[in-house]
């Protein structure tokens, strides 16, 4: 699972979200976390934190936004070599076949469908955590 | 397919159909019990040709689909609400703030999500919608017989209402 000190961005339009997921990561003994309400500002908190040499360890971003939606941010930043290995979760009220599967070829490391609970974040957690841990270590 | 579509006597091709309202029911009842922790308790709905609505705060969406469009609204009474937020986000509110206005919306979206999901099997395929919220009061009032579904939560009375027109 993620170490209790790992940087988290959370990006959703509605505030209300923000606070579950952050109320959650907090539950799970999470207390590093960014928040920020679009795909454009969170792109400039990943790339000011990265600069500063502090870069996010973990996205997890809502789908339907203004400005920039979450798919738009996942492939923004898997077409950056700095954050293209990030794990990335992606959260949408949506579960249509076609979206779960544009966004397993944008190389999300997983998917939460709303509405949902802390038990199924932490195993999307533990998921994407493997997900990356695993393919760090095949790279090594 | 197992839906009962009835016409009232209306101009509007105005349906009800047991296969939508079940899921938007169901959708309400999944997404409130998950993110609020909190029993939701239907009772007998009724057919209304005039607005009666009960509540301080509403979330709308606005559907469309090949066969059908109308609106999904959700009245709430302030206090509820405040609950209910308190559940999901882990505060100790005592009473309604503007901070709480996207909260409904999220509910909304929510439920409307997990209905559009149940009915997509079923070839009802229902277009995404961004919710909007609106005090009750202020909502424009609907000139066609529109299906009105109460329900219970902390216990007090909530509304469901749907309104539903065939293309």
């Amino acid at each position: 699972m993620f170490p209790q000190d790992t940087k988290f961005l959370v990006v959703d339009d509605f505030g209300t979200m923000r606070k579950i997921i952050k109320k959650i990561l907090n539950e799970l003994g999470y207390k590093n976390i960014t928040e920020a309400g679009d795909g454009r500002a969170a792109m400039k908190h990943v790339e000011d934190a990265a600069a500063a040499g502090l870069p996010f360890q973990c996205i997890i971003s809502d789908w339907n936004m203004p400005n920039m939606t979450g798919i738009e941010f996942l492939k923004a930043c898997r077409s950056n070599s700095s954050y293209k290995s990030l794990p990335f979760i992606l959260v949408t009220a949506e579960s249509e076949q076609t979206q779960i599967i544009e966004a397993a070829k944008s190389g999300v490391s997983d998917y939460v469908v709303k509405p949902f609970n802390a038990v199924t974040l932490k195993e999307k957690l533990q998921r994407a955590y493997n997900k990356h841990n695993s393919s760090h270590q095949k790279a090594a | 397919m197992s839906s009962a579509v009835k016409k009232p006597a209306a101009s509007l091709a105005v349906v009800f159909h047991q296969d939508i309202i079940n899921s938007f029911c169901s959708g309400l009842k999944e997404t409130i019990q998950m993110m609020g922790e909190t029993e939701v308790s239907f009772q007998k709905a009724l057919i209304n040709s005039e607005w009666k609505t009960e509540g301080d705060i509403s979330g709308i969406i606005e559907f469309d689909a090949e066969q059908f469009k109308g609106h999904l609204y959700i009245h709430f009474p302030y206090d509820v609400l405040v609950k209910i937020y308190n559940q999901m986000v882990g505060e100790s509110n005592t009473v309604f703030t503007d901070e709480m206005m996207d909260c409904i919306g999220e509910i909304s979206n929510m439920a409307y999500g997990v209905a559009k999901g149940k009915l997509d099997p079923l070839q009802l395929k229902f277009s995404m919608s961004l919710p909007k919220v609106s005090k009750t009061a202020d909502l424009n009032r609907i000139p066609t017989p529109h299906l009105a579904i109460p329900f219970m939560l902390h216990q007090k009375l909530c509304q469901l209402e749907i309104t539903l027109i065939k293309k």
